[in-house]
């Protein structure tokens, strides 16, 4: 019995990897993923596995390529796949899926090295590329339950109509929590996304700090100065209709891109919802979430710097110990 | 609620011997027993092979400075002074045959006045001449430790926090033996000259808590604090946190913020020394882990080879990935089961730990939030990587306990305090050039 393996302590290690994170985040998405295949039929479903597929492939083609392992089975792909299916509208042609997954896996996420390593959100980035590229494609919104056929009947988010000045007085509070009205595949139901948020704070896979904080700052800014209509109207649009809630609770918490830090996270998700605010209220684009989070993953690690916790036993505010 | 401190984490607890008795077990026909069984110079031989030595007569002397003696745990003749392994690596070690007689140095008398009518410096000179060190695992000599306290520390904090994962030796150690570890603590109070004194307990092990408060009822100088069962409690800095509310400066000592923190089976060993005039030839090991037949809390002469040790509980059910000295949180892997047992082996543990494939840094900070000492983690692993020292020295990298809380808790596998240690080396030598 005299064979035993050396290592350094600590001797047991925590069940989650980084597979079972991807997973519970995966499990927290399905439920308004399913809530759009419902809605918009079929064509969702059929978009969902067409982008899983891509992403799932090209990340391992590219690694394959770079000869680097290749790690799919880390489900960060699939997380990606998701999310980039449900940032997509139904009527979206379907050859534009594969070039948002190239960009999204390839030119953002393993040219940069891979998990961990780029420092904007890779599907947020695809969506901007696809949004500029293809603005038509990438804007034509269908009424939920309406069959969504490609020349489905096209219909204005209550966004672009706010965007335009008008108060969207069609949909109902419900209707918005619900998601009854155009969207995204996976934007439209708030409930279901705060379901999500609800699932994956109770799994400790995020801390509460930085959706709460982006959501706030719109909502309270909304509210003091609304653009069209009453504060609590314009606020009630602004928070429920759009990508904000998917982009609050799953984009801007992207571990890679964003702060590990309690200050970094709260200034972080502060400075996303002003972001939002500006771009949607004095921006020719009607939604600005996608813009605000690429823009707030630039200085992550800045953010991270500057608010590093004070270590136990230091001064709290003595300055660059040593040379820093 | 609880006491606490910020961060840390919470393993399974596998205490899976917190209802076993401690049972004393026999030395077999061979022991070796390291010199440098404390932290500080090794202590020197005064015996030559071929000596006949009896129980606890002594086989090394302190040598100068922080340094500590050693005593025979059984009588014998002295086959060899030689180099062997050790829990924490190699060193020289007295190799005694047992003669089976179990044959008690007669000069080891009780205290010979009582503990009122001695000085504090009587007392812990008999406290070195004993051999006692810190049992929780540090090994600090006592006797330096109370010499740095005296005259500093307004509270005695004992410390049964047992945070690491399935050791139980304090828990049932203090149950066991409430009474003598108090009359222990009473012994240290009065040589240290302090007010109060805190027992600190996890609240995993209530019944311990409760056996404490029965004996020392009515008594306004002790205390029993109910700690919140989490790891790293037991660490001197978040027990302090816990219990005091206060931190303890970087760099400096418990007492510079006036407490001294003295484990558990530490007290007891004193309350032997001075009652039984015993020094430290055995203490209580906790075998345990997955590939243990029967785990169980003993009482084991020093110097008996883990081997032995697990043999006296049914021997290995399993071929365990790793043997461990200590817990495993901050134990130290063996790689034969020779070594011997010293003062600093809380537990021995034969486990199948299971190892994560180590991946790319998710950036997902749940070291940050597991780290005791409110550092990033994360950080010093992307520093080292790259070879930026700055950037770990910027990141308090010398503020790192070593606990591995940030390692335990990584979903990518990384071998983050690995990293911070080399790091460590580095600036080390970056400052001696």
């Amino acid at each position: 019995m005299d064979q035993f393996r050396v290592g350094i302590s600590p001797h047991v290690r925590h069940g989650d990897t980084t597979r079972t994170v991807m997973l519970d985040v995966c499990i927290a998405l399905l439920p308004s993923v399913i809530w759009g295949i419902y809605a918009f039929g079929l064509r969702a479903l059929f978009i969902c596995v067409i982008s899983l597929v891509c992403c799932i492939g090209f990340e391992a083609i590219c690694q394959g390529i770079m000869r680097r392992p290749v790690t799919v089975s880390d489900g960060s792909a699939a997380v990606s796949g998701l999310l980039l299916a449900m940032n997509l509208p139904v009527t979206v042609p379907l050859w534009i899926v594969p070039i948002g997954a190239f960009f999204a896996m390839v030119v953002v996420k393993q040219l940069f090295g891979g998990l961990g390593k780029n420092f904007v959100n890779p599907v947020l980035c695809a969506r901007v590329i696809l949004f500029v590229s293809f603005p038509a494609a990438m804007t034509t919104y269908v009424q939920p339950f309406t069959g969504a056929a490609v020349d489905g009947i096209s219909s204005a988010t209550p966004l672009s109509a706010m965007n335009q000045g008008i108060l969207p007085q069609d949909y109902t509070l419900s209707e918005l929590l619900c998601g009854t009205m155009p969207g995204c595949i996976g934007e439209v139901s708030s409930l279901l996304l705060l379901a999500g948020f609800l699932y994956l704070l109770v799994r400790r896979v995020i801390t509460w700090h930085i959706p709460v904080a982006y959501l706030g700052t719109v909502a309270l800014i909304t509210l003091i100065f609304p653009a069209v209509g009453s504060g609590v109207e314009y606020m009630t649009y602004s928070m429920f209709s759009g990508g904000l809630i998917l982009g609050a609770v799953f984009m801007a918490t992207d571990y890679v891109t964003s702060p590990v830090t309690r200050g970094g996270k709260l200034v972080y998700g502060v400075l996303c919802g002003l972001l939002t605010y500006l771009i949607r209220r004095f921006g020719s684009y009607p939604e600005g979430v996608s813009f605000a989070i690429l823009m707030m993953n630039v200085p992550v690690w800045y953010l991270d710097r500057f608010f590093r916790p004070r270590a136990y036993g230091t001064a709290r505010f003595k300055k660059k110990e040593g040379k820093a | 609620m609880a006491l606490t401190f910020r961060g840390g984490i919470h393993p399974e607890e596998n205490k899976v011997t917190k209802d076993s008795p401690i049972r004393a077990i026999a030395a077999r026909n061979f022991v070796r027993i390291p010199l440098s069984q404390h932290i500080g110079a090794p202590a020197v031989p005064v015996v030559k092979v071929g000596d006949r030595v009896l129980r606890g007569a002594v086989i090394a002397e302190a040598a100068e400075g922080l340094s500590c003696p050693i005593h025979s745990s059984v009588s014998g003749k002295v086959l060899a002074i030689e180099r062997g392994t050790t829990p924490r690596g190699e060193g020289v070690g007295i190799v005694i045959e047992n003669d089976h007689m179990d044959e008690t140095d007669p000069s080891l008398v009780p205290w010979h006045k009582p503990i009122a009518q001695s000085t504090p410096e009587e007392l812990i000179a008999c406290i070195k001449e004993k051999g006692i060190v810190g049992l929780g695992g540090a090994t600090f000599p006592l006797w330096a430790k109370l010499n740095s306290g005296r005259g500093k520390a307004e509270r005695l904090i004992i410390n049964v926090a047992e945070c690491e994962p399935y050791l139980t030796s304090n828990h049932r150690l203090v149950l066991e033996k409430t009474r003598e570890v108090v009359d222990g603590v009473k012994i240290l109070l009065y040589i240290l000259g302090a007010e109060k004194c805190i027992f600190a307990v996890e609240d995993n092990k209530e019944d311990a808590a409760d056996a404490l408060q029965t004996v020392l009822q009515g008594s306004d100088h002790f205390a029993v604090a109910v700690l919140k069962t989490k790891y790293p409690q037991g660490d001197e800095r978040q027990l302090i946190r816990a219990l005091l509310g206060k931190e303890i400066p970087k760099g400096k000592l418990p007492a510079d913020v006036g407490a001294v923190i003295i484990n558990a089976e530490t007290c007891w060993a004193v309350y032997r020394a001075f009652v039984e005039g015993m020094p430290c030839v055995e203490r209580v090991v906790t075998v345990s882990g997955d590939c243990v037949r029967t785990p169980a809390n003993l009482l084991v002469p020093i110097g008996m080879s883990f081997g032995e040790v697990l043999e006296a509980c049914g021997g290995l059910a399993c071929q365990p990935e790793k043997l461990i000295s200590g817990g495993p949180m901050m134990g130290t892997a063996q790689w034969t089961a020779d070594t011997p047992v010293t003062r600093g082996v809380g537990g021995i543990l034969a486990i199948t730990a299971e190892e994560k494939k180590t991946g790319n840094c998710i950036h997902c900070g749940r070291c940050v939030r597991a780290c005791p000492m409110h550092l990033m983690p994360l950080e010093f692993y992307r520093a080292i990587q790259g070879g930026n020292l700055d950037d770990a020295e910027y990141y308090n990298i010398t503020s790192c306990s070593e606990c591995g809380s940030c390692t335990f808790v990584c979903p990518a596998g990384i071998p983050i305090l690995q990293n911070i240690r080399i790091g460590k080396d580095n600036l080390r030598n970056r400052l001696k050039k």
